[in-house]
């Protein structure tokens, strides 16, 4: 006889929903990229309205966590599953906001000059938008191993930013007349550079969910 | 680093034909609380009376395997089991004083091992009733019956008496199953000042109360013990999947 029917549901519904949000969140990347790529303001006013439900999405898991918090007081892996989602929820919802700010600066300023003014921010786009289908399958498939890889490439993307802050130094020395213009190019990458800090926590919670550590520290 | 009071090794009970502990090994510490959890019939009630001999009343046992107090065989044939059971003592599920006055109920104790002297019974009975936190709830009027007193009262009476006989350690078998929330809370904050002076053991179904109050914690399954160690460990992140079923309720 399998127990705890209802709380089963709860639990699975709680997976489901943090997949459905990590996807939610990859496709608003993915539209952030495009808008680097080829500025549109319909499009950018679409990944803006997106943003609303990725918050809603993050609400509703917060909910569904604290309410199974209160009422099944859950232990071991249900436990870590409960506080992982409340913790992935606030960085998803992160990645989500920041998409958010880069998709505002592609309407405000032009961007035809970013490629080549700034050549590293092509490298890392590409990896925040890798990085970020891994995690999504990752979170779905609870796969340890892939969120372990997805996690060290942050390195990379740090690496990248410092490329880009170095060359945006560079630019403002050579143009001072057009300072706000390249800071626009310097938030940018800053942006992804923090997307890259959120998908790593998320994976590192994801690790936390299997084993109860992160970074072979006991969390519990 | 924990010092071991009680050390349990290679322990198996029969009661009959019924292998009722199967091959138990474990070390428990001193000044710490250890929970036993389990489903009914598992054999932690079973266990915890072996701790004191208390199964030794019962017809057609047979324990073989080793337990030490102390580096001391308990059943080794020249223990005295009075002596054992004043050192081991008990606090049993429903709150049993005795029909007499509080301070008697206390004193009873010590009284049974010699003592005489008013100022000392005295003592005694108000140190013990303090270990309890009860003194100041019962210090106006000790000549009132124990049964009297309200059932989370009646519990701490009972646990004052075990302390009257100033044990080391202190068996506890469900001591809050037939209390109210509010009672059995303030049984559990009497632990955390409890496992300054003795080693407490525990016997409880309320494996959130386990969680609230043990330092270590015990899973036992139809007579074997599946998994022991720190209660955190073994309820973040249990080792074994019989123990994780159980402690998450998806055991059927």
């Amino acid at each position: 006889m399998v127990t705890r029917k209802k709380f089963d549901y709860e639990i699975n519904h709680l997976k489901k929903d943090i997949g459905e949000m990590a996807e939610a969140v990859s496709e608003t990347v993915h539209t952030m990229e495009a808008l680097i790529k080829h500025p549109d303001v319909v499009q950018s006013k679409e990944l803006v309205e997106h943003d609303k439900y990725i918050n809603e999405l993050q609400k509703n898991i917060e909910t569904r966590c604290l309410s199974l918090l209160l009422k099944q007081q859950p232990v071991a892996r249900d436990l870590r599953l409960v506080s992982t989602g409340l913790k992935v929820v606030t960085d998803l919802e992160r990645i989500g906001d920041q998409c958010a700010d880069i998709a505002e600066i592609t309407i405000l300023t032009k961007m035809d000059d970013l490629y080549t003014k700034l050549p590293h921010i092509a490298s890392m786009l590409d990896h925040i938008v890798e990085m970020m289908e891994q995690l999504t399958l990752a979170v779905k498939n609870e796969d340890v191993e892939l969120a372990k890889e997805t996690r060290q490439k942050d390195q990379k993307i740090n690496i990248l930013f410092d490329k880009c802050k170095k060359d945006v130094v560079m630019l403002i020395k050579e143009d001072e007349g057009n300072i706000d213009y390249y800071l626009d190019f310097l938030m940018i990458s800053k942006y992804l550079e923090k997307i890259g800090d959120h998908i790593k926590n998320v994976c590192e919670w994801i690790e936390f969910n299997e084993t109860g550590m992160i970074d072979n520290f006991k969390l519990v | 680093m924990e010092n071991t009071k009680i050390k349990v090794e290679h322990l198996n009970l029969y009661y009959g034909q019924n292998h009722a502990l199967k091959d138990v090994t474990m070390d428990i510490y001193e000044n710490k609380v250890t929970a036993f959890i389990g489903p009914s019939g598992c054999g932690k009630s079973t266990f915890l009376k072996t701790l004191n001999r208390m199964n030794d009343l019962i017809e057609n046992v047979k324990i073989d395997g080793l337990v030490e107090l102390d580096d001391e065989n308990i059943y080794d044939k020249k223990v005295d089991t009075t002596l054992l059971r004043k050192k081991v003592g008990m606090v049993f599920q429903q709150p049993n004083p005795f029909p007499m006055s509080i301070y008697d109920n206390v004193a009873y104790g010590p009284r049974l091992h010699g003592i005489k002297d008013k100022k000392r019974l005295d003592e005694i009975v108000t140190n013990s009733l303090k270990g309890a936190a009860l003194y100041d709830e019962v210090k106006d009027d000790l000549k009132k019956s124990a049964l009297s007193l309200s059932g989370g009262q009646q519990q701490r009476l009972c646990i004052a008496r075990a302390l009257a006989v100033e044990p080391e350690v202190i068996l506890m078998d469900e001591p809050t199953s037939a209390l109210d929330p509010i009672s059995t809370l303030k049984i559990e904050d009497l632990m955390e000042d409890l496992k300054k002076k003795y080693t407490v053991i525990i016997v409880t179904h309320n494996m959130q109360q386990a969680t609230r109050i043990a330092d270590y914690t015990a899973f036992f399954l139809v007579g074997e013990m599946v998994e022991y160690g720190k209660t955190r460990d073994l309820f973040a992140t249990p080792q074994d999947k019989r123990t994780e079923d159980y402690i998450t309720g998806r055991f059927g």
